[in-house]
């Protein structure tokens, strides 16, 4: 599903040049979910940003789907983002302005659904998020762990093949983190390509293989024994 | 989707009420004004194809030139309140990006949103041209009509200022905004730091000038007035009646003057508010307290004060000692009195202006602007 060789990142500002990234090479699997851990700072972000298209590296391939997109303009990776992949972030990201419905629905509003399967989608998302009751609420008036279950049903609403998720358990405690996880590995059971950041060894334990990163290189890979034994 | 801009569009004027309210009225007051002109210069045109022969079509350009020019900066007002807040607005374009928002969906979200405040300006506008119409028609001496009935021109004259209107204010915020990129404002919560700003402070001195040498022209008249009054003489009258034609349109330029320096103003304090946030956060930190940070504030915006009078004073004082050349027999001295009420009104009406808006600004808590991932 995706491929990257010699992947490179460069931010240049003013006078600093930081290689964020340097001579990355990771396959990931249609199916597979994999974490990726790694120091504050070694260029996790900015991998997972460039894997979601939401960026582009400074050089280096990167396949997705089997074609080629390093040099893809923002118009023609916002068309391949919003048909195949989803995001979860820290932070949580969601629109202040929008209610958890509203937030919920926007993808497919983007991707131009007709109304009643949109309402159809969005209805089934929530259920299956236990955020119904919730639907008519401002993300401000939700827990962080509430919060976190709606930028997840965003991201899955309109079932990506591929979900990254920015250190997902981040603002959250233990136990919506392991709502979250619970989340995640059930999307995975479906058969959604999973990539996570996280630094929490234990989350890691979840995926099926951790790559560790240093310094914007990949250092280890490890396919996780929980795994290694089905 | 469409219903959907609609919404985010009604909620953040909702969300900030008194802020759309100002925008919104600094907008309004240039459309009224510039429909007043608009009137009387069809008006004048009218006067002329009827009675040929008088050919000098100065003013009309004069004053159609003003009325683009007043519609003009309250359009920048508008714009630059706007995207004072661009901080906030930018994150929603990031988020909207990741969820597969392509850039022509970004502009015409914010132009629908524009196009929204400028309807709600225009209903306002058209409010204010009835209120201010009498006064109008006596400063001009003229009997002008709003009625669509009296001027055909009006119905398309309005549509027209709507649009100018309308692409003018949504232009900039609809491109500055859709070229957000979602990696960089979603990166963490820490705000992206809006730099520079010159253009903006330089506007509003130059604005605040134009307060200050209609004000200066109004109180040098009015003294000039008085003295005419107490003379005896046989062009008294006819002098003394030009004389106050003057000093009221110096009068109503110094409001509208006043209205549109105070809309581009507290556009300015919010754009300041938060470009400087941070640093006001920081200095909380190292133990700064409120008051400190208020003086801080406080200082910036005396020193374009202060800047817009210096740069103000000689050039009123140049125009008023040539208008008053004209009638030498009861010139007077325009005297210090004149400059310094007009620096001391606009100072105060200044900080009247910015207080509120730095004073929260000064009370924020460290955590609310210091918050990162
Ligand atoms: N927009 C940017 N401009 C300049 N440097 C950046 C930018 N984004 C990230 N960096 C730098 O790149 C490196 C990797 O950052 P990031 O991917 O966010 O790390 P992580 O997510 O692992 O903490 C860091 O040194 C960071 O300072
Ligand atoms: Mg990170």
């Amino acid at each position: 599903m995706i491929e990257t060789k010699n992947l490179r990142k460069l931010y240049t500002t003013d006078e600093v040049e930081t290689t964020a990234l340097n001579k990355v090479n990771l396959k990931v699997n249609e199916g597979e979910f994999v974490a990726i851990m790694g120091p504050s700072g070694c260029g996790k972000s900015t991998l997972l940003n460039i894997l979601g298209l939401l960026d582009n590296p400074t050089d280096g391939e990167f396949y997705f789907l089997d074609t080629e997109v390093s040099k893809y303009t923002e118009k023609q990776r916002a068309h391949l983002r919003k048909k195949n992949i989803g995001f979860v972030f820290q932070s949580f990201n969601l629109i202040d302005e929008l209610t958890v419905y509203e937030n919920v629905e926007l993808p497919l509003l983007y991707l131009k659904m007709p109304a009643s399967e949109r309402k159809q989608k969005v209805s089934h998302v929530l259920e299956r998020m236990q955020l119904i009751p919730r639907k008519n609420h401002f993300p401000q008036q939700l827990s962080g762990g509430q919060q976190q279950r709606v930028a997840v049903a965003r991201a899955i609403v309109s079932e990506p093949k591929l979900i990254l998720a920015d250190e997902p358990t981040g603002n959250l405690d233990s136990a919506n983190g392991e709502e979250v996880m619970r989340l995640v590995t059930q999307l995975h059971e479906a058969g959604t390509t999973i990539i996570m950041v996280t630094h929490s060894p234990a989350y890691a334990e979840f995926a099926q293989r951790v790559v560790h990163l240093f310094d914007g290189h990949i250092v280890t890979e490890n396919i996780n024994s929980k795994e290694f034994h089905i | 989707m469409f219903g959907n801009y609609l919404k985010t569009a009604v909620r953040n004027i909702c969300k900030h009420k008194g802020h759309s309210f100002i925008n919104v009225s600094g907008l309004a007051l240039g459309m009224a004004i510039c429909i007043l002109i608009m009137l009387w210069v069809y008006d004048e045109l009218q006067l002329r194809a009827n009675t040929p022969g008088t050919g000098d079509n100065t003013n009309i350009y004069l004053f159609s030139a003003l009325a683009f020019i007043i519609l003009l900066m309250a359009c920048i007002n508008f714009m630059n309140l706007t995207t004072a807040r661009g901080a906030e607005r930018s994150k929603e374009v990031g988020i909207r990006k990741v969820v597969g928002a392509r850039r022509t969906g970004i502009i015409k979200q914010f132009f629908s949103e524009s196009f929204l405040l400028v309807f709600f300006a225009l209903i306002l506008s058209a409010i204010l041209v009835e209120l201010l119409l009498p006064a109008f028609n006596r400063l001009t001496g003229k009997q002008l009509t709003s009625t669509w009935l009296g001027n055909p021109y009006i119905l398309p004259g309005m549509i027209a200022v709507t649009l100018v209107t309308g692409i003018m204010v949504g232009s900039y915020p609809a491109f500055f905004l859709s070229s957000v990129q979602p990696v960089k404002v979603l990166k963490s919560a820490l705000k992206p730091r809006t730099k520079g700003g010159l253009l903006r402070k330089t506007l509003v001195t130059f604005q605040i000038s134009l307060a200050v040498i209609f004000l200066v022209g109004s109180m040098a008249i009015y003294r000039q007035l008085d003295h005419i009054k107490s003379s005896l003489d046989m062009f008294r009258d006819s002098i003394y009646a030009a004389e106050k034609q003057v000093m009221m349109i110096f009068i109503y330029l110094s409001f509208l003057a006043i209205f549109m320096a105070c809309h581009g103003l507290y556009g300015l304090t919010v754009f300041v508010a938060e470009q400087r946030s941070q640093e006001m956060g920081i200095r909380k930190v190292l133990g700064a307290f409120r008051a400190d940070v208020w003086r801080l504030f406080f200082y910036q915006f005396m020193k374009w004060i202060i800047t817009a009078n210096l740069l103000a004073w000689p050039i009123a004082y140049f125009l008023l000692d040539n208008l008053f050349i004209r009638n030498f027999a009861y010139r007077i001295p325009i005297g210090p009195w004149p400059f310094v009420l007009s620096g001391i009104l606009t100072s105060v009406i200044a900080l009247l202006t910015v207080g509120f808006q730095t004073f929260k600004a000064a009370a924020a808590n460290p955590s609310d602007t210091l918050r990162s991932e």
